[in-house]
């Protein structure tokens, strides 16, 4: 396997020219004279490296970037500006050659076969993948072993549940063993038991083979539970590109207590406090610039103590941080 | 995972019957999963596609012919018709040939990101030779009848024309659905059925003789919305209605033309969803 990145993309620009419709019946005949474009700028100069290998989680608000990547990687769309060059092709020119070496899952779509059985998908994909019979025994015997196949292996798939679907799509991408692996929204709508395993299967499927995955999600702490490094854009822009330690530390050492008292919540300085829910009381605190002790000091001079733990924020709640200061600057920009 | 090979167009092409086969056994199992249902299904493709001719049939019947065309020349043109319909529905189901749906739906992705030319996919994804089949086989029947009453006598030569034209029928339709389908790539929500309107028009229309009209109705019946390559225009030149004002490669010609509009407004609006991708996403009628 060759040491060079398996995705770069290298100032990427894309823009959309939308028309803008009116509202009421003399302005759509105004505009209809003389239209109205808004540009967007969905991506404004990317760079982004990705090595081989590697597990990569791309986040954002919404509007912020991550569909237009995600097609560019998968050679849905094409680059205003800039390059495009993924496992050593340029997804766009060398279509056939790129597609056949990456997999694809769409979260919100499927590409099994509405009235046939899960079978006949496989079937459909190895002839069209053209694929080895031997190459085709082998992964489908792994896949099915991982993801559990077989109990919905002669099942058409408008029977299958969310999470059942979802499996199935995730070996379809699987099947030809890809290099790389683009998955948009793979846990959209799973339940918590379908979100580990597809989650558990994609950490295995690295491990194994060195997969390269690109991933997109809303949902933050499945990104951390899989990814080791995220991307975060913001208005076509990286706006953090690291580890998530790395971003939780941007925000500060945010960390959660929890405490149970005999009494009502204790008055802490230097934490806010959040809420009390089934008796136990939550405050933040920014563990850099005070400590533990000096918290439950202040809060057993109050009542006593019966319980506590301390925890990091959720990942969502840092995000969420990040994106509300993002948003203030922009408006202070503007 | 071995670097894959840049491969030639041939090779693709030698893809095409395993391809068939696929789609033949898919189709084969969807049958037998429900025999009752299939059986009731085809039973009613087999009456309803002819049966878009029978106002046609019953005005022959009732005048003795149409014009110049005899009662079993009219037929033979329905059956042609029928045929024709047949098969668009055997080799392109799936809204392959209602192709502004993929499109304005955004279903375009699935196949783009298979690793096959885009024509391969379109050419063999809508292969359902026996859910479709059933106006192939009423096409079929009406074609003998009328052949049967008609004063030809086919030979090799005849039958090679009249497959010429029958392909040329089916081209010169797929043509214009996907040159009017192609707007969908500008206009995906306003366009998504335009290859329904397209196709509806067509087979309104190609049931009829349309002699008599004149030159630039006719013209826009052939090269607009060629409802006149469906079944009247080759009809006229298998037949010699008309003498040689017909000839047999007309309906050939036409379809090339309209082949070669249908590829370059499919090119064009693919360039510009490489440009702008598409907003929408509906899975309605995706693969099933």
């Amino acid at each position: 396997m060759s040491d060079e990145p398996a995705v770069v993309l290298r100032d990427v620009w894309k823009t959309y020219r939308l028309r803008e419709r009116g509202t009421s019946p003399r302005e759509v005949l105004a505009r209809l004279v003389r239209p109205r474009i808004r540009v967007v700028e969905a991506l404004r100069g990317i760079n982004l490296s990705i090595a081989r290998g590697e597990i990569v989680a791309v986040a954002g608000p919404n509007g912020a970037g991550k569909s237009t990547t995600v097609k560019l990687l998968s050679g849905l769309l094409a680059p205003d500006t800039g390059t495009v060059v993924a496992l050593g092709c340029d997804p766009i020119r060398d279509r056939l050659r790129y597609v056949s070496r990456i997999g694809v899952c769409f979260g919100q779509r499927t590409e099994l076969w509405w009235d046939h059985p899960v079978a006949s998908s496989f079937d459909w994909k190895r002839v069209v993948w053209n694929l080895p019979r031997l190459q085709y025994d082998r992964s489908l015997g792994a896949l099915t072993e991982m993801l559990g196949l077989r109990d919905i292996w002669r099942v058409p798939a408008r029977e299958l549940s969310l999470g059942q679907k979802m499996r199935a799509d995730l070996a379809l991408a699987l099947l030809p063993e890809p290099d790389l692996v683009i998955l948009d929204e793979p846990t959209v709508g799973l339940d918590v038991l379908a979100k580990r395993d597809v989650l558990d299967f994609c950490r295995e499927i690295n491990r194994v083979r060195r997969v390269t995955i690109v991933v997109t999600s809303h949902d933050l702490s499945d990104l951390e539970a899989l990814a080791g490094r995220i991307v975060m854009v913001h208005q076509g822009q990286v706006a953090f590109d690291g580890q998530f330690d790395r971003l939780r530390a941007t925000v500060g050492l945010q960390r959660r207590l929890r405490l149970v008292t005999s009494g009502p919540a204790p008055v802490l300085q230097d934490a806010a406090f959040l809420e009390t829910r089934d008796g136990a009381h939550e405050y933040a605190y920014d563990a850099g610039a005070t400590t533990l002790p000096s918290l439950l000091a202040q809060a057993e001079a109050q009542a006593t103590i019966l319980d506590v733990e301390t925890h990091r924020p959720p990942i969502d709640d840092v995000i969420a941080t990040l994106y509300a200061s993002w948003h203030a600057r922009d408006a202070r920009g503007r | 995972m071995g670097e894959p090979r840049v491969r030639s167009t041939w090779w693709y092409v030698a893809r095409v019957p395993a391809r068939y086969a696929l789609g033949f056994r898919m189709d084969l199992a969807f049958v037998l999963r429900s025999p009752g249902l299939a059986a009731y299904y085809l039973t009613l493709d087999a009456i309803l596609t002819p049966a878009a001719g029978a106002a046609t049939f019953l005005l022959a019947e009732r005048l003795s012919g149409i014009g110049a065309w005899s009662v079993a020349q009219v037929t033979f043109l329905l059956g042609y018709a029928t045929l024709v319909e047949g098969i668009l529905s055997v080799a392109f189901t799936y809204n392959v040939s209602h192709v502004s749906r993929r499109i304005g739906r955004g279903q375009l992705d699935h196949l783009l990101v298979q690793p096959q030319p885009l024509w391969l996919s379109l050419v063999s994804e809508g292969f359902a030779p026996l859910s479709g089949g059933a106006a192939v086989l009423a096409g079929i029947v009406i074609l003998s009848w009328s052949i049967a009453h008609l004063p030809v006598m086919p030979d090799p030569v005849w039958w090679g024309l009249f497959l010429a034209n029958l392909g040329a029928s089916v081209v010169a339709i797929l043509g214009a659905m996907f040159a009017w389908s192609s707007l969908a790539f500008w206009a995906p929500v306003a366009a998504e059925e335009v290859a329904t309107n397209v196709h509806e028009a067509l087979t309104s229309l190609g049931v009829f003789p349309l002699d008599g009209l004149g030159g630039p109705l006719a013209a826009g019946l052939v090269a607009v919305v060629p409802a006149g390559l469906v079944a009247w225009l080759p009809a006229r030149a298998l037949l010699g209605i008309g003498g040689a004002m017909t000839p047999t490669w007309a309906t050939p010609a036409a379809a090339a033309g309209l082949a070669i509009v249908g590829a370059v407004a499919f090119r064009a609006g693919l360039r510009q969803y490489r440009k702008v991708g598409s907003s929408r996403y509906t899975d309605f009628g995706h693969r099933r």
